[in-house]
């Protein structure tokens, strides 16, 4: 049952119906839980048992953390006029050392279970083809393993709780079934957002009353959620997958065809993960409960440090809560600056700079690996990563440089055309990262780069464009959406402080209604569904 | 209040969710659907008026190429129509056949056996099931239909088309010469070809064929299994509801190594035909019967040009009036001037397609192509403009509707 399906709007209707209905208030999680229970054994009962384990192995292990710090605590209190400030400094550091062992417990637990499943293979296949090279005869066995629904989603949602359990920032959840719910909730199960408890918890645990303005708001973005992935991405889709079916295949087209395809890879995927998350945030709303947005118009971005702040924001307030701030501020890191900042070097302009940014920069780049090991088991998407990473690391440690050059030509930063210019200097940067997304494998990437260059043949390009499963009416289409989705993005961005949805509600119910009653034929019409059409899962639910 | 509020909100939230499903369907009915020359002659069956037509042909393509209902009717009188979908499936057949005996009383229905003969491996496939299944009324017949030959999970795209074919948007303009030949048809309230369809090409093979060799060949092959559950399901039902105003037929086809089996498969449908106690007559092996030639009839290896057609409309004629005493029949001024229009047509379709025919051989054409001739929009005005241009080449000038040409 994927969430553009028919069933699938079925299913919402009646949990939302039986969920509103349902008199006692305080037991309607209850309704929402048997939901997902029954919407992720719908797609993937054979693998329920891994997120069970997660659910109940976090929530334990949350509970065990609970337990030390509320006992040590207690002795804490009791020893309060006994122990010295030694006595008390060293029984917190055997405690700390002792949580994050009860903490690290869990994150080897589950990270665990999701490298095996994700990037055995992966490793298997490395470690192989090194012995090989070494002439070592042994070889790692490849496994045939599947992905359960959703595990990058919910394990980091729920390493997130764990985490901040452990930094006492919220109370652990008590009851294992309200924390199955926490972990399994339906409408983000596929791709997120990527929740933390003390944002979703207490929204899904209170039992909301219906409010036919939630519900009018959210009916309208899954519409709109609708709209961006069954018209656009959808579409859009036919031709990238065929340019990408085969690695043999993808070789023969054109650097036109490829820049083409890349563009519209860009479209796609926006389309596709954003049209997506609308439609979770959308569902999530009818029942009153608020998903955070996980985009912020990211091709508006002026550098790549902004379009990661704009793009996947529930990932990217992830890594930099749980990894990069952590290692910005660890004890190694700060260390490394410190010895620089004693250097020679370090006592030049730029070299203090650089000594003053080194962690940021270095956390940086080690965040982006690991969201480029996060997409997928394939050294393209580490070149992904190191690609975005070295890009915001160097960003970090030149940015006097640029800062200097900028001054040097006499530039105004906030003239129109230089935003313009940082827009697509940033936007051709992403473009780069899509790359080795698209391309079947790193080597293919780097090809791929290289024919940007060498490869360019408009005729080439236009005979081969044509030829991709789309004819030029469906660019057309694509176009116009390219056009509408700008435009909305636009008003967005102008009008930040409040939703589109909110300022159509302010119009003549003549207009309002006219721009539903559009989308929705739109939709009817130009969407790809239906037998004939084998319906796309959504990007990110790979990842 | 409160009250007035709901009631203010459900009414308009009602009246928003009708306009869409109102123009859901409209778009479903005339605009968003599959609409081709198999949709208008399904569509024109239906238009007859009831108990009408004298004779039906059930079947595919090879019956719809092959046979003229215009010319029979000019020629002998009696009113036929061929009922019939391009590579029509084994599990249509006898639904079709209680669709024709519910909207007509035929005094004879012939069923071409093509639809037997595929074999499990090349099983037409949805699209040649929908040619049927979406151009008739939505009655019993065809809900048992779905029922017995579609999944499920798929009905709904039945019940509500559009899920199938919204991206039909994307056949437009082209589309657009069918969609007026379907307005006109309904506006008039009769085919003009009467279901004919013919491309016009005289087709000479050049391979080894069969056809003089197999007139006393009776070697058989078994039925692929739906093709035999399939047809021994139509003579049951037919003989348990003791309907014997039907028989069967084979149409004639080049016989080739490819088709061989083919050829040996209908033997086997005939012999179990023929073991119900139902007429069968094999125009596949004895194509001299109607005079076929192989060299001159066929405008492919399965489909007669109009040469051929014309030789099996009279054979057929023939086979009615004589052994199955099919008469004229008695029809209104309106009906006879309707049947006269459409035999008007036949005579421009005819000459158009000589002379294309014509033009091909001179230029060498003689393979697979040629120009189809069918109910749309772009070939009714391409044959009327010809009929213009060729004033005295046919009967049709005396009958040119000159007020709808200026």
């Amino acid at each position: 049952m994927t969430y553009t399906s028919i069933n699938f709007i079925f299913f919402v209707l009646a949990t939302a119906l039986i969920y509103f209905i349902l008199p006692w208030k305080k037991y309607r999680w209850t309704v929402l839980l048997a939901a997902s229970a029954i919407f992720y054994c719908l797609a993937s009962y054979k693998y329920a048992v891994f997120i069970l384990f997660t659910a109940l192995s976090t929530l334990l292990i949350g509970l065990w953390l609970d337990k030390v710090n509320t006992s040590s605590k207690a002795l804490l209190k009791s020893k309060k006029g006994e122990w010295d400030r030694e006595q008390k400094k060293a029984f917190k550091n055997k405690l700390k050392v002792k949580k994050r062992w009860i903490m690290a417990l869990c994150l080897i637990l589950n990270f665990g279970i999701l490298a095996f499943l994700k990037y055995y293979n992966f490793f298997a296949g490395s470690l192989n083809d090194i012995l090989g090279s070494m002439r070592i005869d042994f070889s790692a066995p490849t496994l045939k393993l599947f992905l359960p629904l959703g595990i990058s989603f919910y394990t980091f949602q729920s390493m997130g709780y764990i985490v901040d359990v452990y930094r006492e920032k919220v109370k652990p959840q008590t009851n294992p079934f309200k924390f199955l719910l926490f972990v399994s909730f339906f409408p983000q199960i596929i791709q997120g957002p990527i929740s933390n408890y003390s944002q979703l918890g207490h929204q899904l645990f209170e039992g909301h009353d219906f409010d036919f303005t939630r519900f009018k708001y959210g009916s309208q973005l899954i519409l709109w959620g609708f709209f961006k992935k069954l018209v656009i991405a959808d579409r859009a889709v036919v031709a990238i997958n065929t340019v990408t079916a085969t690695a043999q295949g993808y070789n023969k087209y054109s650097g036109t065809t490829l820049t083409f395809t890349i563009l519209l890879y860009a479209f796609q995927l926006y389309a596709d993960f954003s049209g997506g998350i609308d439609i979770s945030r959308g569902v999530a709303q009818l029942f009153g409960i608020d998903l955070i947005d996980n985009f912020k118009r990211p091709y508006f971005s002026k550098s790549i440090n902004e379009y990661w702040r704009r793009w996947h924001i529930s990932l990217g307030a992830w890594m930099k809560d749980y990894i990069f701030n952590p290692l910005a501020i660890s004890s190694a890191f700060l260390n490394a600056s410190k010895k620089m900042r004693g250097t020679k070097f370090g006592k030049t302009k730029a070299g203090a700079h650089i000594a003053k940014v080194l962690p940021t920069a270095f956390a940086s780049l080690i965040v982006f690996l690991v969201v480029g090991i996060w997409h997928g088991a394939n050294y393209k998407y580490v070149a992904f990563g190191v690609w975005n990473g070295g890009i915001i690391m160097l960003s970090i440690l030149m940015q006097p440089l640029f800062d200097a050059v900028t001054d040097k030509l006499h530039i105004n930063r906030g003239n129109f055309f230089f935003r313009l210019f940082q827009m697509i200097r940033t936007f051709i940067v992403v473009l780069v990262g899509y790359v080795f997304d698209v391309a079947p494998s790193f080597n293919q990437g780097m090809m791929t780069i290289g024919r940007f260059f060498t490869d360019q043949s408009i005729e080439r390009g236009r005979a081969e464009i044509f030829k991709l499963g789309l004819d030029w009416k469906d660019y057309v289409l694509l176009l116009v959406c390219v056009v509408v989705i700008w435009s909305v993005s636009m008003i967005q961005e102008k009008h930040s402080d409040t939703t589109i949805r909110e300022m159509l509600d302010k119009k003549p119910f003549i207009l309002r209604w006219l721009v539903f009653f559009f989308l929705i034929m739109a939709v009817i019409i130009f969407g790809i569904y239906g037998s004939g059409y084998a319906a796309s899962d959504f990007v990110y639910m790979q990842f | 209040m409160k009250k007035k509020l709901y009631i203010t909100r459900g009414l308009k939230l009602l009246s928003f969710g009708l306009a869409v499903v109102l123009l859901t369907l409209l778009l479903q009915t005339f605009l968003l659907k599959r609409i081709d020359n198999n949709t208008m002659r399904m569509e024109a069956f239906y238009l007859e008026e009831k108990n009408t037509v004298d004779a039906v042909l059930i079947g595919a393509s090879d019956v719809y190429a092959g046979y003229s209902a215009p010319y029979a009717y000019e020629k002998y009188g009696y009113t036929s129509y061929p009922y019939a979908t391009q590579s029509s499936p084994a599990n249509i057949v006898l639904p079709q056949i209680k669709e024709v005996l519910k909207y007509q009383n035929p005094k004879m229905v012939i069923v071409e056996i093509n639809a037997f003969l595929y074999r499990d491996s090349e099983l037409p496939n949805e699209a040649s099931a929908r040619m049927f299944a979406d151009n008739v009324p939505r009655d019993s017949i065809w809900r048992d239909y779905l029922k017995d030959a579609i999944p499920e999970d798929k009905q709904i795209e039945y019940y509500l088309p559009i899920i199938k074919y919204h991206s039909s948007w994307n056949e437009y303009p082209w589309k657009i010469k069918y969609l007026n030949a379907e307005l006109g048809l309904k506006q008039r309230g009769y085919s003009l070809f009467r279901g004919y369809k013919t491309v016009a090409n005289e087709f000479h093979c050049t391979t080894k064929i069969y056809n003089d060799e197999i007139k006393d060949k009776n070697d058989t092959l078994p039925l692929a299994v739906n093709g035999e559950r399939y047809l021994r399901q139509t003579l049951e039902y037919l003989k348990d509801n003791n309907i014997t105003n039907v028989m069967f037929m084979r149409f004639p086809h080049i016989v080739s190594d490819s088709a061989y089996n083919r050829f040996k498969r209908c033997n086997e449908a005939a012999r179990i035909i023929e073991s119900y106690g139902y007429d069968f007559v094999n125009l596949e092996r004895h194509g001299d019967w109607a005079g076929i030639d192989v060299n001159t009839d066929y405008y492919n290896w399965d489909h007669l040009n109009i040469y051929g057609s014309e030789k099996v409309t009279d054979y057929v004629a023939n086979m009615l009036q004589t052994k199955y005493g099919i008469t004229k029949t008695e029809l209104t001024d309106k009906q006879v001037a309707e049947w006269n229009d459409s035999v008007n047509y036949y005579h421009m379709i005819y000459n158009y397609s000589q002379e294309m025919i014509k033009r091909r051989l001179e230029l060498g054409k003689t393979g697979n192509g040629g120009t189809t001739v069918s109910e749309d929009e772009k070939s009714i005005n391409t044959i009327k403009q010809y009929a213009r241009n060729h004033p005295g080449e046919g009967k049709y000038e005396v009958i040119l509707d000159d007020e709808e040409e200026s």
